[in-house]
């Protein structure tokens, strides 16, 4: 509460312009409302069937279906049309704040590990030199560690985590060109270099515990001649 | 109708002194400062921020600003990110009165949500955070105190000039709503209990995320993980509710039973002990830039400035007795 300093500082405040805390008031709250509707869950898988049918997607539904003791095709129809219908509503109702957000940095979504993923991958730079490839890079390993400033600050890394589980997107192949150039600086006398992405499904606490080692299998393999590079 | 609506008018209308708020400006500025030196320094900028025609990595388009002033160009990047650098200088120390220090909050706010919308790949929910804690504080009063700003007007660093306290609220509102709705988004099976609480367990099997290989190691501590998890899941979807303890607290003249039980303790101090303990677990295990950072700098602004400088004096008090006591055990053995 106010100090009967404050209160008269702002009493005076008001008789000067009687209207400002009721329209400071309007805004503040429209702000409020912005932000509360914009957080609402959007992300556009949502409504996408392509991501429902993803096989992960649908083990989920399968386990929240027998968690619930429903049927599970019933449940997923129910869940899907009451989602669309979500969708185009949350749709309508942030369109007018759309503009807002963009212009004043106050777009709000916090998908933040919302379904962790349960494969993971890991990234491989060979450089051929004098006929023999060796490994200059691999993720989370300390042998091969060339420009690991650059593979592990946050915002590549962030990169690059999205494009294990999309390296169909075409920022993967994009990504690939540019570690090749880099390769290329780094690496004057090699002729070719290889970049790899290797993927497997993560283990279980019962399978680490016996030893099981994960089943990796290369997702992706480009082969580039530095020469063009050059 | 009338009343509720004079409850927020009166409520927008309270004014405190500006501890609270400048605290969070120089612990969001120093955030920004190594948001942006980092990249610098990794030699990021432009691979991330330039359009693949320009050396970058990717085919970019850019925010409406960086559209207008002529699309993702290594040159345009660097101006911007010039400009970021420092004015986010500026604004730690509390450069600029009432009206030229919103002016560098806002050029500070415009030319980091450029840069850091220029690639979503690399861009986290840390920028988002940031720059909506910017947007609020364009219309505050930061550097009322604290700040060069108040050393230059009053001849030292603090002040008792009274400032809104509305930006504090939204910015509370901000934080609880940004866990909340992570929290209520955390819908896998693997959150839930139905699930076991694993979710924590194969998060640190991701090596795209965790700050070293920990997938061997996680299965040895699962019990611990599932704790952690059960914990996480819950404080993060209940966190919306500490706004209930601080209307209670806002109209504690009303009494009432309720109100009453709900002003026992203070719920802040359980919830920012679950919070800081949460985004120390992250900082140590996984990588994900400084988003604990930019979390916790909210942290501030859930206490009153008065509260801050009592706090301030109890913690002068604790270390002056403990200097004393060490000093007069040390003469004691001297003797």
């Amino acid at each position: 509460m106010s100090s009967p300093a404050q209160t008269e500082l702002s009493e005076r405040a008001v008789r000067k312009r009687p209207w400002w805390p009721h329209l400071r008031a309007v805004l503040v709250l429209s702000h409020l409302c912005a932000i509360v509707l914009m957080s609402l869950p959007s992300s556009h898988r949502l409504a996408s069937r392509a991501y429902w049918d993803k096989a992960e997607q649908q083990a989920d539904l399968t386990r929240w279906a027998n968690t619930l003791g429903v049927d599970r095709e019933e449940f997923e129809e129910f869940l899907w049309e009451w989602t669309q219908r979500y969708v185009r509503i949350r749709k309508k109702i942030t369109k007018p704040f759309l503009k807002y957000a963009d212009y004043t940095g106050t777009r709000q979504g916090w998908t933040m590990f919302s379904g962790p993923r349960r494969r993971t991958g890991r990234y491989v730079v060979e450089v051929e030199q004098d006929g023999v490839f060796r490994s200059v890079f691999r993720t989370q390993d300390s042998s091969a560690t060339w420009n690991r400033s650059q593979f592990e600050h946050n915002r590549l890394r962030k990169l690059m985590a999205k494009l294990t589980t999309h390296p169909q997107l075409p920022a993967y192949a994009q990504f690939s060109r540019w570690v090749a150039k880099r390769v290329a600086e780094d690496f004057p006398e090699a002729t070719r270099c290889k970049i790899t992405l290797d993927t497997w499904k993560t283990l279980s606490p019962g399978q680490h515990r016996h030893g099981v080692k994960p089943d990796a299998k290369r997702t992706r393999s480009q082969m580039f001649t530095l020469e063009v590079f050059r | 109708m009338r009343r509720r609506w004079q409850f927020f008018v009166d409520l927008f209308d309270e004014t405190e002194a500006g501890t609270s708020l400048a605290l969070f400006r120089i612990s969001i500025g120093l955030v920004a400062l190594y948001s942006l030196l980092s990249i610098a320094v990794a030699g990021l900028v432009e691979p991330l921020w330039t359009s693949v025609e320009y050396g970058g990595m990717r085919t970019l388009g850019g925010n409406w600003l960086v559209q207008y002033l002529g699309g993702p160009k290594p040159g345009l990047i660097w101006t911007l990110w010039g400009i970021a650098v420092t004015t986010s200088l500026a604004f730690v120390l509390g450069l600029g009165g009432p009206i030229s220090g919103r002016i560098i909050t806002f050029v500070m706010l415009q030319s980091y949500n450029a840069l850091v919308t220029m690639n979503p790949l690399g861009s986290g929910s840390y920028d988002a955070l940031l720059s909506n804690g910017l947007w609020v504080l364009v219309f505050a009063d930061a550097t009322a105190t604290l700040s060069v700003h108040s050393r230059l007007r009053e001849g030292r660093w603090r002040s008792e000039t009274l400032v809104s306290a509305w930006p504090r609220y939204v910015l509370i509102v901000q934080l609880l709503l940004m866990y909340s709705l992570t929290g209520l988004q955390k819908s896998a099976h693997i959150w839930t209990p139905g699930g076991g609480y694993t979710a924590l367990y194969w998060v640190l099997q991701d090596l795209g995320w965790t700050r070293y290989d920990f997938s061997e190691m996680a299965a040895w501590v699962t019990p611990l993980l599932r704790f952690g998890t059960a914990v996480t899941w819950h404080w993060e979807q209940i966190s919306l509710l500490l706004l209930f303890w601080f209307y209670c607290r806002y109209t504690a003249d009303r009494g009432g039973r309720v109100r009453h039980w709900v002003l026992r303790r203070d719920w802040r101090v359980g919830w920012a002990f679950v919070g800081v303990s949460l985004h120390i677990g992250i900082l140590l295990l996984m990588n994900v830039g400084p988003f604990s950072w930019v979390s916790m700098s909210y942290y501030v602004l859930l206490w009153t400035p008065a509260e801050w400088l009592s706090h301030g004096r109890r913690a002068r008090k604790f270390w002056r007795g403990r200097v004393a006591r060490f000093g007069q055990s040390r003469a004691k053995k001297m003797s």
